[in-house]
């Protein structure tokens, strides 16, 4: 683990919008809107592929550090591809009210690195948080072959709960608040909240369970016990899959990330030997602050140096 | 793009997208010079309706509220095109995918990027009025955009005044602090004397906006004359003081308002993690403005 290296000064300048344009791809999802960003500096046959988290924000966010992370790669000669989500912004298809982990959007991940193939441009994948975790499906996926060059994984949840359902950490103010008449109503009229309610109600009975039973909770990180009930096996096999692939793998996590303390607690048991056994093939890299929800300017800048360090390093010319 | 045999490929200048389902046709690109705006046209299928009665430029909230806003602005643009009604969307320098850093928003610049989207509509759809729908603090930007020119303004839960829209940021920003263990507590004037901008969730909020001086408050800010104004509270209840106020000074400058409260629970600084409803807003929006076209809303 370390935290971020210097950034290699970018041959190129960083892009503008002048460097910019969009693109429709088709998707089996609907057609998604992409803004593709050229390299400015020396081509690598390279392009990174953008994937942002769940939530109703276009694929500029979040708090437009997509936009800024492509221009700057592009001064290190990767291509950029940012795109929105089907359902989402400017993109067609209809979205899901409820996004879940288990659930990854890799026909739009897919979509976009096949589009990007056929440029003659090999993808790597920059995920945020749900985005990270649609990265390394797809990228662990049969139909990625040897279509991804790396993946860089900023603040994947290593659970499968619905995105943002994490109950242990909400405050009860939040429940207090959903738990209007009005809201409730809601739910209860729409078919697809009524199922993620029932699931919210067992998860619930389980952290619940897990606290009075302590004893039957997770091994606590120091004793290096069995792996925490709540990690995911899914995460553990597709990691698997990208390290037996050879792919390169970046992880960003914030100091003060409830997620990056999940991963350290997984990476003391069942992650570790996994870790240990890719090597240099796959870096962890801790920033100042919280970068799930990047709600601090420091912060933001700090997992974008992170990232285009890593890109620099693993990908840029060699002088 | 560009392959590793350095084939630069052809780049088409507008990305379009069909959606027969709805009927309309979308076409996006980036306009303008020297800093280049990102845009989206939302058609009706039938083509580019040149000399419709009405078309609309939607101008998006700033800062957090540009993301809490985005879908219904989408849905708003879809319906209305769906309607017969061609509408612009874009976003604003220093936001989204457009040119410009986003400490160097201002109201002037964020007034200039509206009249540029009306620009470039008239350019392309020729339409023979053009109304605007802004939200939040970009209500009064398209207020001012305007000017005298009388054309139908929708405001979508506008802010009272630069100030309180400020003020209610620094809170936001200050709630969010408190529940951070360990947390350096610097204030936002410390934060600003050593970064140049205050830190407001996550966005850099630079002089250009926290000093300017000529914004207008809400009641001050549409000009006077026989022109029809919709407002949309968000917030449950009756009327809020400072709209009703401002709607009573408007009635008082012969403008034409119509006064719409649709609950919608958005909290505006504070991200969600759903979306929020918004039914009412677009149906309110979208039959209003359709009656100004003389149409029906889809």
């Amino acid at each position: 683990m370390s935290t971020a290296p210097a950034v290699r000064p970018a041959p190129g300048p960083p892009a503008t919008a002048a460097d910019e344009f969009p693109a429709y791809v088709r998707a089996p999802t609907g057609d998604l809107l992409a803004v593709v960003t050229e390299a400015t500096g020396e081509p690598l046959g390279l392009a990174a592929v953008l994937l942002r988290g769940a939530g109703w924000r276009p694929s500029s966010g979040p708090r437009r550090t997509q936009v800024t992370l492509a221009r700057r790669l592009a001064g290190h000669g990767l291509d950029a591809v940012r795109f929105s989500y089907h359902g989402l912004a400017e993109s067609g298809g209809a979205g899901e009210e409820v996004v879940r982990l288990d659930r990854p959007y890799t026909a739009d991940a897919g979509a976009v690195v096949d589009w990007v193939a056929d440029q003659g441009c090999r993808a790597v994948l920059i995920g945020n948080c749900f985005g990270a975790r649609t990265a390394l499906a797809y990228a662990a996926g049969p139909a990625a072959g040897d279509r991804v060059a790396g993946l860089a994984l900023v603040v994947p949840p290593v659970f499968d709960y619905e995105v943002a359902r994490r109950l242990d950490r909400r405050p009860l103010g939040h429940f207090a608040r959903r738990a209007r008449p009005g809201r409730l109503w809601a739910v209860l009229r729409d078919p697809a909240r009524r199922r993620a309610l029932r699931r919210t109600l067992r998860a619930f009975a389980s952290v619940a369970g897990g606290k009075l039973r302590p004893g039957r909770g997770p091994a606590p990180a120091s004793t290096g016990g069995a792996a925490p009930e709540w990690l995911s096996p899914r995460f553990v096999a597709h990691l698997r899959a990208v390290v037996d692939r050879r792919i390169p793998v970046l992880f960003v996590y914030g100091r003060d990330d409830p997620y990056g303390a999940d991963f350290e607690r997984a990476r003391a048991t069942a992650l570790g030997p996994l870790l240990a056994e890719a090597g240099g093939l796959v870096e962890v890299t801790v920033v100042p602050g919280r970068v799930h929800g990047l709600t601090s300017v420091e912060t933001q800048e700090a997992m974008i140096a992170a990232v285009e360090a890593w890109a620099a390093s693993t990908f840029g010319r060699r002088a | 793009m560009t392959s590793r045999g350095g084939r630069r490929l052809a780049r088409a200048a507008r990305a379009e997208r069909v959606d027969r389902g709805l009927g309309i046709r979308e076409e996006v690109e980036f306009f303008g010079a020297p800093e280049r705006l990102f845009g989206c046209r939302h058609l009706p299928m039938d083509g580019p309706a040149a000399g419709a009665p009405l078309a609309v430029v939607i101008c998006p909230p700033v800062l957090a509220d540009f993301g809490a806003n985005y879908q219904r602005e989408v849905r708003l643009a879809r319906r209305l095109a769906a309607a017969g009604l061609p509408v612009q969307r874009f976003h604003p320098r220093g936001t989204g995918h457009s040119d410009g850093d986003r400490a160097d928003l201002s109201f002037a610049a964020l007034v200039d990027d509206c009249r540029a989207a009306v620009e470039r509509l008239r350019e392309t759809c020729g339409p023979a009025a053009v109304a605007l729908v802004g939200s939040r603090l970009s209500a009064l930007a398209a207020a001012v955009a305007d000017g005298e020119g009388g054309s139908p303004l929708v405001m979508w839960d506008p802010v009272p005044s630069l100030r309180s829209y400020l003020r209610g940021g620094l809170r936001a920003r200050a709630v969010h602090r408190v529940g951070k263990v360990g947390a350096a507590p610097e204030g936002p004037d410390d934060q600003r004397a050593r970064t140049g901008y205050v830190d407001v969730l996550g966005i850099p909020v630079g002089p250009a906006l926290l000093d300017a001086g000529d914004v207008p408050v809400l009641g001050e800010a549409v000009a006077g004359g026989p022109r029809p104004l919709l407002l949309v509270q968000f917030a449950p209840g009756e009327l809020t003081p400072p709209y009703a106020a401002a709607a009573a000074a408007w009635r008082e400058r012969a403008i034409d308002v119509t006064a719409a409260v649709c609950p919608c629970d958005e909290s505006w600084w504070f991200i969600p993690d759903r979306r929020a409803p918004a039914d009412a807003v677009l149906d309110t929006t979208a039959a209003w403005l359709a009656a100004r076209a003389g149409m029906t809303a889809a």
